[in-house]
């Protein structure tokens, strides 16, 4: 990790809002901070620690033109910010809170999700859960955690919302409030949209059943079904019209798997 | 030396034969007819350099050696099989041209049919759903 | 466990020589390497470690008029006219006086690739193991890249980019799989340049991208750049789009559409961009998507390297980008090979089919050699790693 960013970051945020770096994504470098930028700090209801918040910022990338930079940041930024904002008003989907964005400068500032997995296992992704549960790989919690995970993402493309980008590093595991429960969220929206197209429902399924098979093949089966469950059970709580509009989706994403696998490869 | 042979076989015809005819100047050149570069590229000015070698001479014989021997006359043999594979092919496409016809006719009428009997059922259904 | 010294080098020989045959789209390459039998390789991880001997690696192309692209037909007609001749060279440089007593296995491109010039190369497999009576083995075309890359590069813990006329993909081993992670939803990169170049006229030789590699070289404008979509999609990225854009851009330019304000000022007319402008935007653009699906796959495995196979690895404004993202990112490296190596060559093919024949993996039955167009990565079972 470049000190170069970190100090590009400091400075920005000036020497009054201190800052943990927590993660280097592909296209954003992540922080932590106990700083909210409008509001007083807010001390936890079990004590010592105060509340902890993301900054999220897309650092400019060096290897690609400037020009292209620019506008891909602020496109990002922008795109991310004002999805996070609707997404949030819709009933039982989880994203997090959106709290301030400077989409010239890349910068995103949400509420801190998720936690550390007991025995170094990382931050709480559900790639990292996933991982932690290669000795035990059907756990009944690993199941419900997937079905939920597949409730989120029907939530988003019942709402007529597409990720873009859905890995299973984009979706954070937090505890519930009676702390044994795994709630998902789904985070990183900046290759996402508002999309009715069938299209984009199935590519973001495929995306993500692709990400699971390369990380967790063995178990890819049984995941990728236990997410399709979920999802499916969104669709089919919308009476006539979810159970059509499911098959759709389900149509367009096995389509899309099978153009995946058939593409002509020449040489 | 025996001569190489190929014999094709279908279900629709009979066993088809190819032999070498050594009289034939076309089992005496590496250089088949229908071996050669595609019409298309030579007109895009494409020059040839990818010939097949001529053939090799045996030094005490003046003749072509044995290799070489076998080399022209599978040449000739495969400009035979290649005409009759094209030819083959035309047929089958025209006959394909031709049920498709057949068949796109048939849809056709099947359809002119259809509306003389008055409205399809998904209009109906249709219409009783907007009813309720 | 892995034991790459499964079978015993033939004639009780300490080393293994594999001859390959390439012929998948329009260049036939023919290589010979050797293997010692080491210690090491008989358990462990060890099959980018196998100190490979290049013996030969002899190449030759079909080229096509500029403006043209190569058609399956004559590609298939080049490699047949030539292939006896190739492997004849190859084989004379490499010292191979008896090939039934000193070659192990003879390797060949199974697929993905053209139909007609794989199969040609195929014929020529199959006539050779007759009438030598050695073995066969049928190899992915992909695949052969990535341990050609690996063999030489020595690369650890890195995330592969395949990119070439006929491919896109972001690939990471795991479990037995070169896994694909992301990969383009139409037209390759290669095929991309490829098809531009096509529109510019310019000369295929030596490679239609390399021209236009130089062409980008040469632009005086590098601080501006023509707007192009930018089309990553996730993983993945779609190329088609951009190439549709470009190509009428230049049609426009050589038409001298003067209602085109890109490319012609709206006061006087006079041309704003050239040629060499059009090159720079569209490698600038693409390389970009390129470079970031690659660092999407690098975080999704924690991977701090990436190495670079397929004949547009070659480029070097590509590897000088992948090389700055990998330094920016936990002070990685990038791994790329010549074109000796990365462009289509048989050796690459030697590797990676002599890997699966020391795992005791090879052809059986002659109706196991037929070629195949659709083959992809992730298909073959890689029993030469853990």
């Amino acid at each position: 990790m470049s000190q170069e960013i970190i100090d590009t970051v400091a400075q920005y945020l000036t020497p009054s809002i201190p800052i943990k770096l927590i993660s280097q994504g592909a296209e954003a470098v992540v922080f932590s901070t106990a700083v909210h930028p409008y509001c007083p700090m807010r001390e936890t209801a079990s004590g010592n620690e105060p509340t902890q918040y993301i900054i999220k910022y897309r650092s400019p990338k060096k290897y690609r033109h400037p020009i292209i930079d620019k506008q891909l940041t602020k496109h990002r930024t922008l795109s991310e910010s004002r999805l996070l904002a609707k997404l949030f008003l819709i009933e039982h989907l989880n994203v997090p809170k959106l709290i301030a964005t400077d989409v010239y400068n890349g910068y995103i500032w949400l509420e801190f999700l998720g936690e550390d997995l007991p025995n170094n296992c990382g931050y709480s992704n559900l790639k990292n859960f996933l991982w932690m549960y290669a000795n035990d790989p059907y756990n009944e919690q690993v199941k419900n955690t997937l079905f939920e995970v597949g409730k989120q993402i029907g939530l988003l493309h019942w709402n007529d919302y597409c990720h873009g980008d859905l890995t299973t590093s984009n979706i954070v595991l937090a505890k519930d409030d009676n702390g044994i429960d795994w709630v998902p969220y789904l985070i990183d929206f900046g290759l996402g949209s508002q999309s009715n197209m069938v299209e984009d429902k199935g590519v973001d399924l495929y995306v993500l059943e692709r990400a699971i098979i390369s990380t967790h093949s063995s178990f890819s089966g049984k995941y990728n079904q236990w997410l399709i469950d979920g999802f499916s059970s969104i669709y089919k709580a919308q009476g006539k019209t979810g159970a059509k509009k499911l098959e759709e989706v389900l149509k367009r994403f096995a389509d899309v798997r099978m153009r995946g696998r058939k593409r002509t490869m020449v040489g | 030396m025996p001569q190489p042979f190929a014999i094709y076989s279908s279900p629709d015809i009979t066993k088809k034969e190819f032999t070498v005819d050594v009289n034939n100047a076309k089992y005496h050149t590496t250089n088949g007819k229908t071996t050669g570069p595609s019409t298309y590229v030579l007109n895009a000015g494409q020059v040839d350099i990818d010939k097949p070698s001529d053939p090799k001479i045996d030094a005490t014989t003046q003749q072509p050696t044995q290799l070489s021997q076998l080399r022209m006359s599978l040449t000739g043999l495969q400009d035979d099989i290649n005409e009759f594979l094209t030819e083959r092919m035309e047929i089958a496409k025209n006959k394909k041209l031709k049920t498709q016809d057949v068949k796109e006719e048939k849809r056709l009428q099947e359809e002119i049919n259809e509306l003389l009997d008055g409205g399809d059922d998904d209009d109906e259904e249709e219409d009783i759903a907007a009813a309720k | 466990m892995v034991n790459l010294n499964t079978i015993e080098p033939r004639n009780g020989r300490n080393y293994y020589i594999a001859l390959g045959l390439e012929g998948s789209a329009n260049k036939l390459g023919v290589g010979v390497i050797k293997h010692t039998r080491l210690p090491n390789t008989a358990s462990g991880d060890n099959s980018h470690n196998c100190q490979v001997e290049i013996l030969s690696n002899i190449r030759d192309t079909y080229v096509t008029p500029p403006g043209e692209g190569f058609l399956p037909r004559d590609t298939a007609r080049h490699h047949r006219n030539w292939v006896v001749r190739i492997i004849k060279q190859a084989l004379e440089k490499a010292k191979i006086n008896d090939p039934t007593a000193d070659i192990d296995v003879i390797c060949f491109t199974r697929g993905p690739g053209m139909g007609a010039p794989l199969h040609s190369v195929a014929i020529a497999a199959r006539t050779c193991s007759l009438m030598w009576e050695v073995p066969l083995v049928g190899v992915n075309h992909c695949v052969g890249h990535i341990e050609m890359g690996r063999e030489i590069t020595k690369a650890e813990n890195h995330v592969v980019l395949y990119v070439s006329g006929g491919n896109t993909q972001v690939i990471a081993y795991s479990e037995n799989r070169y896994r694909i992670f992301g990969e383009t939803l139409d037209v390759a990169i290669g095929n991309c340049s490829d098809r531009f170049a096509r529109t510019l006229k310019i000369p295929n030789a030596p490679s239609p991208g390399y021209n236009i590699e130089q062409l980008a070289k040469n632009c005086q404008h590098k601080e501006s750049l023509i707007e192009l979509p930018y089309t990553v999609k996730g993983m993945d990225l779609s190329m088609s789009g951009i190439l549709a854009h470009i190509d009428s851009l230049a049609k426009d330019l050589f038409k001298g559409n003067k209602k085109n304000k890109i490319l012609f000022d709206k006061e006087t007319g006079e041309q704003k961009v050239t040629i060499e402008d059009l090159c720079h935007s569209l490698q600038e653009n693409l390389f970009a998507m390129l470079v970031e699906i690659t660092e999407r796959a690098m975080a999704h495995v924690n991977a701090s390297q990436v190495l670079i196979v397929g004949g547009v690895g070659s480029n070097t404004r590509l590897q000088e980008m992948m090389g700055q993202m990998c330094k920016d990112r936990a002070d990685g490296r990038v791994h790329a090979t010549d074109e000796r190596f990365c462009i289509d060559n048989g050796v690459m093919i030697a590797q990676a089919g002599l890997l699966q024949y020391r795992m005791g993996d090879y052809v059986k039955d002659l109706s196991d050699t037929v070629v195949t167009q659709k083959f992809r990565t992730d298909e073959v079972y890689v029993s030469w790693r853990e």
